[in-house]
């Protein structure tokens, strides 16, 4: 006690903030996880049964929602954020707080989850598709039976990849009024001179993506009997 | 019971057209297992995939049962497959299932109640020797158990045809004939169709009735199995006999130690079946015969192979024995005359 409050007075004093940062951030990363996902798994699947040869070719399709996904992934988020203000204040009423920053996390992250799905996907064994459609599955009982079952541990990993990403992207959304631990870090840390809130922030960010990562991987091995 | 008229076969890239197949006929009745073999990229696999339509013909008709399984809508083609299934080289079997779980697979597919599941996969697992194994996952499963598991899957809607991709390809000689052993079992107490693609003789020689030989996208030779090993009529045909056979030669040096006398070499090809023929030889015209070197295999009721035989005696016993086996149908070069000899 003696220890903490010598060294980290500030972290004391606000650290009701800080719990209250904690839920923010934990609020923003899984809903906007949750949500990224929702998009990026059928926008991942659909990239690979459009795509030349496999189950739906579908050329025109395959390049509009690749090119589209190139697009979003290639703006830098923080650009994302500024221009995503405008239709989350039509949406929700409001360009600050956790909310405001919901749809530009799922709008920069959704093409990465779909990407990581769609690799996945493409190293489902052709055989295996080949075996099933020799069954008389439909294309939709080969999605679910088959490819989103096979790819499942690599899908894993890619959503815990994303959510990574997503501690990191919240951080940056925070500095621009969305709060939790970036907001915390970057307004009472930096420019409240508030150095040892600024450690404790990060190392709770830092604590965060360590636990995300540790619960992807036991997930992945435990579906993975390959 | 799966008539194939004229198929023929294009793929198209940027390149050209490649003829995989090239007017294909092949006629199988119900309950035959019926062997297709041929060299690497003569189009087994392009023509076996015909038969559910995996492949689809570029002109040529495709009839199972008797459906026109080309003139179907999706839907019907669908319906159709379930009663047609499939063994695969490499088992194709999901990862992600347990034994149980996969071999449920075409039943959940084709609709099957779940109920009906656990009885239906038991009596399968039961029929392949498995039912220990329900409930581990493919990788803890060595290759010959991984196609049993194949087959039940394959087996699992009812069908009335089953079609072998090389099923036996990825595994070793003994797990090979467990399989193959598995494959007739099922054929004799299911009344089952089967076509059964190979590049190994030994495949057609143990469980086919009737065998087709495929080259470059054709059919060169086809029929019942003895018929077409006992009269072969292409290289190709002889050269899978000769898988079989053996064409072992003799050597010099065994040659020049050996006593007076004719060495024949006398090759066997169906017909004549070969110790028969010796034996009655050295009955009928009192010749003493030694057998050097050789190898009789048996395809079916029909045996054939190379021995290398040693006449006891002069010219004269020498021709006489040739004469003698000519006539019999055996395949004669004279290795090396006997003394004074006529070559
Ligand atoms: N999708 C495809 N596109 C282009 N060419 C193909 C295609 N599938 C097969 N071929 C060609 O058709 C020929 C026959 O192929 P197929 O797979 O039927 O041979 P196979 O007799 O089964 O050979 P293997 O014993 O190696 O399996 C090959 O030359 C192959 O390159
Ligand atoms: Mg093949």
């Amino acid at each position: 006690m003696e220890f903490i409050n010598t060294y980290l007075p500030n972290v004391v004093t606000f650290w009701d903030y800080i719990v209250k940062a904690i839920w923010e951030t934990g609020y923003m990363v899984s809903l906007s996880l949750v949500l990224s996902a929702l998009v990026g798994i059928p926008l991942g699947v659909l990239l690979v049964i459009t795509s030349k040869g496999h189950l739906k070719p579908m050329p025109a399709l395959y390049q509009v929602l690749s090119i589209i996904v190139n697009i979003f992934r290639s703006i830098p988020y923080i650009v994302l954020i500024i221009i995503l203000i405008p239709v989350t204040r039509v949406l929700i009423n409001t360009s600050i707080g956790p909310n405001a920053a919901i749809l530009s996390l799922v709008v920069g992250a959704a093409p990465f989850v779909a990407r990581l799905v769609e690799t996945s996907i493409r190293e489902v064994d052709k055989g295996v598709i080949e075996a099933s459609q020799s069954m008389g599955a439909t294309t939709w009982q080969i999605i679910y039976k088959i490819l989103l079952p096979e790819s499942l541990p690599g899908i894993i990993s890619g959503v815990t990849v994303t959510a990574i990403s997503l501690v990191g992207f919240s951080a940056m959304a925070g500095v621009v009024g969305a709060g939790g631990l970036g907001a915390m870090a970057y307004n009472y840390g930096f420019n409240g001179f508030k150095t040892d809130i600024m450690i404790v922030t990060t190392v709770l960010l830092i604590v965060m993506v360590q636990v995300i990562q540790m619960i992807g991987d036991v997930i992945a091995r435990k579906l993975d009997h390959r | 019971m799966i008539k194939l008229t004229n198929i023929v076969k294009e793929f198209k890239n940027r390149f050209g057209t490649f003829t995989a197949l090239n007017g294909v006929d092949l006629d199988i009745q119900k309950g035959d297992i019926y062997g297709i073999i041929g060299y690497s990229g003569a189009g087994k696999s392009t023509l076996v995939r015909m038969i559910n339509l995996l492949e689809t013909p570029t002109s040529g008709e495709v009839l199972v049962g008797d459906t026109h399984l080309h003139k179907l809508t999706a839907r019907d083609l669908r319906k159709a497959r379930r009663k047609i299934g499939m063994v695969f080289q490499h088992f194709n079997l999901l990862w992600s299932r347990t034994v149980l779980e996969n071999v449920a697979l075409p039943l959940e597919i084709a609709g099957v109640p779940k109920s009906e599941h656990k009885e239906r996969v038991n009596q399968l697992l039961d029929l392949v020797g498995l039912t220990d194994k329900a409930d581990m996952y493919p990788s803890q499963l060595s290759g010959g158990q991984k196609q049993r598991i194949g087959i039940a899957r394959a087996l699992a809607n009812n069908p009335d045809v089953l079609l072998c991709d090389e099923a036996t390809s990825a595994l070793d000689p003994k797990t090979t004939d467990s399989i193959l052993d598995l494959l007739k079992d099922i054929n004799s107490k299911l009344g089952l169709t089967i076509v059964l693609i190979t590049h190994e003789m030994h495949v057609i020689e143990k469980i086919c009735d009737k065998v087709a030989v495929m080259e470059s996208g054709r059919v060169i030779e086809a029929g019942e199995v003895v018929e077409v090993f006992s009269h072969p009529k292409t290289t190709t045909t002889k050269e899978f006999l000769n898988q079989v056979s053996g064409t072992e030669q003799i050597s010099d040096e065994f040659l020049s130690g050996l006593g007076e006398g004719a060495v024949l070499r006398c090759t066997f090809l169906g017909g004549s079946a070969g110790q028969t023929v010796i034996s009655r030889m050295i009955t009928d015209l009192g010749v003493q015969v030694n057998i050097l070197q050789g190898q009789i295999k048996r395809l079916k009721e029909v045996a054939f192979g190379t021995l290398y035989v040693q006449i006891q005696g002069d010219v004269d016993a020498e021709a006489k024995a040739v004469a003698y086996l000519k006539k019999n149908g055996v395949i004669v070069n004279v290795v090396r005359g006997a003394e004074g000899g006529s070559n």
